[in-house]
């Protein structure tokens, strides 16, 4: 059985290949031609620093490399296996047949070592053997390699199973798409922990515990056992046979814990996933506290709300926050460093925090804005149907892409302030300018959504194309250079005018203009600071929201003329024969 | 039944060389529940979303209420209401958070919303789980939420694509009492299927398209009166159609088994 399936699989990966369109084998060789050049730099480095490298620090680079693949294989390797597990199209045929669950589950297993596990054993096993060629290593040195390098890649990826196959029992299946999410973030957690664990267990940093050639881990620890045995092998001393044995047993028991939970957590998992039952019913008819009729501007908003909100993986967009402030916070505690260490003079706290917040802001504005109108996906026809301008749907998705991070970072920014013991005008300043600031970037995200939106149904929330999404990266960041020039120059005091004055004669070229045009408006600031004040609010003001204006009515104008999202289908070769490149468009008109 | 509520003049959709709608010249009265009849790739789906304003035509044009639904957009879309055969609604919303939205987006009284509201999710036997997610509903469930959201603001003219597909008998009959009823009352209803006994039984007239040319069009008993008047509504579709030769060949089929037996 496990025959006929293994030639299946191999049937359709010839079929993949064979019906690819021309442009992805250019793609294919770019990536190979990428790779390899990267492999023949890390080969080359290893080359050149061979002999620096003493057996200490090589067994130190050994365990916190196999560290690493560990990690990487279960952060990046899990929507790969539970794509395989649960998700794949196939296995709805599969179980109606005559096939032992076991076989399918293996053949699964195999396929997963294509792709991240390859590509890191392939990222391993060059330098490793590289190296071992310049330190003229015992012949033993390389099987022992081939082996230990399998063997943790199997730990690995066993792991990141086992991650699927106990989680699909606990996690409810009205939660299905929100499975990935919740696992990915565990994951993140385990792997955060994992490659924080040599920084934990001992007191010194890991580059200086590296270099001194010092243990990184007790003897007991797999990693060790893995480094042990080629270190041993190096040298051909019999030393490393016991180190490899246990590694090698690790990596068999792992492999047959995952078998075990074969049954219970593929077949019945799928099966539960698969019925997806009775998502979020919730008991009790219809709400009694009467209906709740808005503004059509508010009421497509109060949609976006709901999609947002009901929907785990919209969250995901603020991830990079969680992992900026609570893995920073955490990084900084764990290296030594006190609460106390941060506060500071509010002076400079609050103009730090208030650029840290913005350069957030410029992030998130613009994405979620953006991505407010690939959201409509295949609902799109609904808001074609009703009598509603693109001045409508505009409005409506600009005021709750831009209050939903401002509550959130509001939040997050009295936090802080109260912390640092911030003075209520600079709580209110900072908010105010955000808050103005900060709808001009929604307004150029939601105008570049319009041009470039994109839905793929394996990856809903990637919904920018990615020329779009690096305009937008720039264009944000350009926009806040400019809207911030009011607010800077009302924050420069008047005594750095003469510094300017000098500046601006010293300096020729664009320095020097700036620094003329600083000490210009500082001279008028002196003259008379309230007229310059009002005058810097009021210009702060009628840029930023001029900018959000201008762009949000642009997408208003885009929207009547139609919008084109881009309906990435889910396989990326041709379904036939012929095909035009997987993508078919979907048009919001109005 | 008095006044037009549709107009299509000179209605054309082409794709390069393929002419999906062919110059199509159609009046449905106000009041009139229409069936717009053809078999696959004919131009239905085509011409109904070019009269709701989803896709653009390529030349003539297509009225509403005497609106010309792509000069004036919105105010022909006031008058509409369009239930397509594959209801994608917003996962994310529960059925009544959907009716909420179209009530908002067509600005309904509160009162009169939730009377109606109420009524159309009693009608379809949805009132337990108007407060489910979308993405809960069966296909038939989302089709039935959809009516409920086109039929909601009582709109002038409904548009529907094979409305009954995937609806319970139960539903099924209640949809058809339902339309019978509003169509009584004024409301103009132009319906595509493929359920011959449905536009036999319910339309007021029914067009038949075929390659992009709307070939037949007429009561029943106009239909009828061109052909032997013994004919069913799928005898006359067929003919015209030409699925007659394909019967031919099966009959033909048939009877050659028959005398290998």
């Amino acid at each position: 059985m496990m025959k006929a399936l293994l030639r299946n699989q191999w049937k359709i990966f010839i079929n993949t290949l064979k019906s690819q369109p021309g442009k992805n084998y250019f793609g294919y060789f770019v990536m190979f031609a990428v790779f390899g050049i990267l492999l023949y730099w890390f080969s080359a480095g290893i080359w050149a620093l061979s002999d620096v490298i003493t057996e200490p620090v090589f067994a130190g680079i050994l365990t916190y490399g196999f560290l690493i693949v560990i990690g990487f294989i279960i952060l990046l390797g899990l929507p790969q296996v539970f794509k395989h597990l649960y998700s794949a199209t196939d296995l709805n045929l599969l179980f109606t047949m005559p096939i032992p669950t076991r076989h399918i589950f293996w053949v699964k297993y195999l396929q997963s070592f294509v792709g991240i596990p390859l590509l890191v054993f392939v990222l391993y096993i060059v330098p490793l053997f590289v190296y071992g060629a310049f330190i003229g290593a015992n012949l033993l040195y390389y099987p022992v390699v081939l082996i230990v390098l399998l063997s943790v890649i199997v730990i690995g990826l066993s792991i990141a199973y086992l991650f699927n196959l106990l989680l699909v029992q606990v996690v409810p299946a009205s939660k299905v798409n929100e499975f990935m999410t919740v696992m990915s973030f565990l994951s993140g957690i385990f792997v955060y922990l994992l490659f924080m664990m040599p920084t934990m267990v001992n007191d010194r940093p890991l580059s200086e515990m590296i270099l001194a050639g010092l243990p990184l881990f007790p003897e007991w620890v797999p990693v060790t056992w893995a480094s042990d045995a080629i270190i041993g092998a190096v040298s051909g001393s019999i030393g490393f046979l016991l180190p490899l044995v246990m590694i090698v047993v690790l990596a068999v028991i792992f492999f047959i814990l995952t078998s075990t939970l074969v049954e219970r957590g593929f077949r019945t998992g799928w099966v539960k996933l698969s019925e997806g039952g009775g998502k979020k019913r919730k008991k009790g008819a219809v709400k009694k506290s009467g209906p709740k009729l808005n503004h059509p501007v508010i009421a497509v908003g109060k949609k976006e709300w709901y999609a947002i909100k009901r929907d785990v993986r919209e969250w995901l967009v603020f991830m990079p926050l969680i992992f900026f402030f609570i893995f920073g916070f955490a990084g900084f505690l764990a290296s030594g460093g006190g609460l106390s260490d941060l506060r500071g003079p509010s002076e400079v706290t609050w103009p730090i925090t208030q650029a840290i917040l913005l350069f957030i802001y410029a992030m998130f504005n613009g994405q979620i804005a953006s991505s407010t109108i690939a959201r409509e996906a295949r609902s799109v026809w609904i808001l074609h149907i009703l009598p509603l301008s693109g001045k409508d749907i505009a409005f409506g998705k600009l005021w709750i892409s831009w209050l939903l991070p401002f509550v959130i970072l509001t939040v997050v920014e009295i936090v802080i302030g109260l912390f640092f013991g911030w003075s209520a005008v600079q709580f209110m300043a900072g908010i105010a300018m955000k808050a103005v600031i900060t709808v001009g970037i929604s307004g150029i995200g939601m105008w570049l959504g319009t041009l470039g939106a994109k839905y793929n149904p394996d990856n809903p929330q990637n919904r920018l194309k990615f020329g779009t999404a690096f305009i937008l990266m720039i264009a944000s960041y350009v926009y806040l250079f400019f809207a911030l020039i009011p607010f800077v120059m009302l924050l420069i005091p008047v005594e750095v005018m003469d510094f300017a004055q000098i500046l601006s004669q010293d300096i020729d070229g664009f320095f020097g203009s700036v620094a003329g045009f600083v000490y210009t408006v500082l001279s008028w600031k002196a003259a008379s600071p309230v007229m310059v004040s009002i005058a810097g609010i009021l210009l702060m003001l009628i840029f930023s929201l001029g900018i959000s204006y201008l762009f949000t009515m642009m997408s208003a104008r885009k929207i009547d003329q139609g919008i084109e999202i881009e309906m990435v289908q889910s396989t990326k070769s041709k379904p036939s024969l012929k095909n035009r490149g997987g993508l078919s468009p979907t048009m919001l008109k109005r | 039944m008095e006044g037009e509520s549709i107009k299509l003049t000179n209605l054309t959709k082409s794709y390069r060389k393929h002419e999906a709608a062919k110059s199509l010249n159609l009046e449905v009265n106000k009041g009139e529940l229409f069936g717009f009849l053809g078999p696959n790739g004919a131009g239905k789906t085509t011409t109904i979303k070019m009269l709701t304003g989803l896709l653009e035509p390529t030349s003539g044009s297509a009225e509403i209420n005497g609106i010309d639904i792509w000069q004036h957009p919105l105010k022909a879309k006031e008058k509409i209401a369009y239930v397509p055969d594959q209801p994608n609604l917003y996962p994310k919303l529960t059925g009544w958070d959907y009716l909420e939205f179209v009530g908002s987006v067509f600005r309904l009284p509160k009162d009169q919303f939730q009377a109606k509201a109420n009524e159309l999710l009693q009608i379809f036997s949805l009132t337990e789980q108007a407060n489910d997610l979308i993405e809960s509903y069966s296909h038939g469930m989302k089709q039935k939420i959809a009516i409920c959201g086109a039929l909601v603001h009582e709109p002038d003219v409904l548009f529907m694509d094979e409305p009954t597909v995937g609806l319970d008998p139960k539903s099924a009959r209640n949809l058809k009492n339902l339309l019978r009823e509003f169509c009584d009352n004024g409301m103009t209803v132009f319906l595509s299927t493929h359920i011959l006994e449905i536009a036999e039984q319910m339309c007021d007239r029914v067009g038949i398209i075929f390659e992009g040319d709307i070939i037949a069009l007429g009561t029943m008993d106009e239909l009828k009166a061109g052909e032997d008047a013994e004919q069913s509504l799928e005898d006359i579709f067929l003919e015209l159609t030409g699925g007659e030769d394909q019967q031919a060949i099966i009959n033909e089929m048939s009877d050659d088994d028959g005398d290998a037996k």
